[in-house]
């Protein structure tokens, strides 16, 4: 579903820029402005770097784990290393968001604040099997938590503090808690239903 | 510079507790409350943003960083927000260009945002308009041109995606009114109501 690991670690930044939608390369001077100045960019560059470096033997394993570190520290961020992100992540305000370690996230999703995709029940630490897997081109907006071994399908958007707990088909909306599945037509009509409450 | 000396002064009066007096009470309340240092520094980042040209937007910028290092705390400077702010627990806290009344408290993890990707980003007429007492809880997400009214109160987690009137409390993903302060009804009456609740 995802095609990291098909990329360079330099081509997948590259995505991520463009996903952020800043118009700069990857030169150098570019790259300390966009760690300085957009979080959005540093929390996916820590993370990448962090998941390059931990196939590269113990030391790397080591950099990761302090990589890791430094993401929560500066950004607050619990995003795994083990974690499988497509390129052309986008996190316009990285704060609160925590990606478990089996987690897998299809190219150009836009994941938002204090999201939480992690497994369901931790009575097997290894069983990777436990995690998510999130399609492409997904939105998943502020507060929502996605949890256990669940799909996501392309195109896919789930809600504002919605709590996933079962497969979401391609191009549906997962609302509320727990989440209802929503087809774009319904969810229209739930639109202009909550809309009409208005006192 | 003088608005920026009146809201701060206007934030530091809405905390509880404070020991001492004008500069020192608000040294120590900068350094020790999370809460009044993000809004101490969101305050500079839009006063930066306001004025100084291309060199205050830079310091703005970085303000802002500092705040999201420091505080967790994302407040876009853009952002209008009246004197009198309280963020008790300021982590997780985003707001986008939104327009903010005085003394409105927000709690942990919330979010004043935008709903649909198309609209200007950078338009104040697509972010939420909160009015003046206003409470939101924890977690709450308020997306959208929405108008939340003057002393109204958001539940926490609720989603709000429809204006709210003033007084009243809105709980729920939508988020549906709950009832109106001063009404003949209470929250425990609208219990025994299986429609209403």
């Amino acid at each position: 579903m995802t095609t990291a690991g098909k990329l360079s670690l330099k081509e997948t930044l590259r995505a991520d820029i463009k996903a952020i939608g800043s118009p700069r390369g990857m030169n150098v001077f570019s790259q300390i402005f966009l760690l300085f100045v957009c979080p959005g960019y540093l929390v996916i560059f820590l993370y990448r770097v962090a998941a390059a470096c931990r196939s590269k033997g113990g030391l790397g394993r080591l950099m990761s784990k302090l990589l890791w570190r430094i993401n929560i520290f500066l950004t607050g961020c619990y995003i795994s290393p083990k974690a499988d992100i497509g390129a052309g992540c986008c996190m316009p305000h990285p704060t609160g968001i925590v990606i478990g370690e089996g987690a897998k996230i299809g190219t150009n999703s836009y994941i938002f604040q204090n999201v939480t995709i992690g497994q369901r029940h931790s009575d097997n630490e290894e069983d990777p099997g436990l995690y998510p897997s999130i399609g492409d081109n997904v939105k998943i907006f502020a507060g929502a938590v996605i949890l256990g071994a669940i799909r996501v399908g392309h195109g896919a958007n789930v809600g504002a503090n919605a709590v996933v707990l079962k497969d979401v088909p391609d191009g549906y909306n997962a609302v509320g808690v727990p989440a209802r599945n929503l087809s774009p037509s319904q969810k229209k009509t739930e639109e202009a239903v909550a809309l009409k409450r208005v006192v | 510079m003088g608005r920026l000396v009146s809201d701060l002064k206007a934030d530091l009066a809405v905390l509880s507790k404070v020991r001492g007096k004008g500069a020192m009470a608000f040294v120590a309340c900068f350094c020790l409350r999370a809460g009044y240092q993000a809004v101490v520094l969101y305050r500079f980042a839009a006063m930066f943003n306001r004025t100084w040209g291309v060199f205050g937007r830079v310091l703005s910028r970085l303000t802002y960083r500092l705040n999201i290092i420091l505080n967790g705390c994302d407040i876009d400077p853009a952002a209008q927000i009246g004197p009198g702010f309280k963020l008790p627990h300021p982590v997780g806290v985003v707001i986008g260009p939104a327009v903010i009344g005085s003394h409105v408290m927000m709690l942990q993890n919330t979010t004043l945002g935008m709903r649909h990707f198309s609209d200007d980003e950078m338009a104040t007429s697509s972010y939420p308009h909160v009015g003046d007492h206003v409470t939101i809880c924890a977690g709450a997400v308020i997306s959208g041109p929405v108008h939340i009214g003057r002393g109204a109160t958001i539940g926490a987690n609720a989603v709000v995606l429809q204006n709210i009137p003033a007084d009243a409390t809105a709980v729920g993903i939508p988020a549906r009114v709950l009832f109106a302060k001063g009404s003949d009804q209470s929250l425990f009456d609208l219990r025994d109501q299986p429609n209403m609740a």
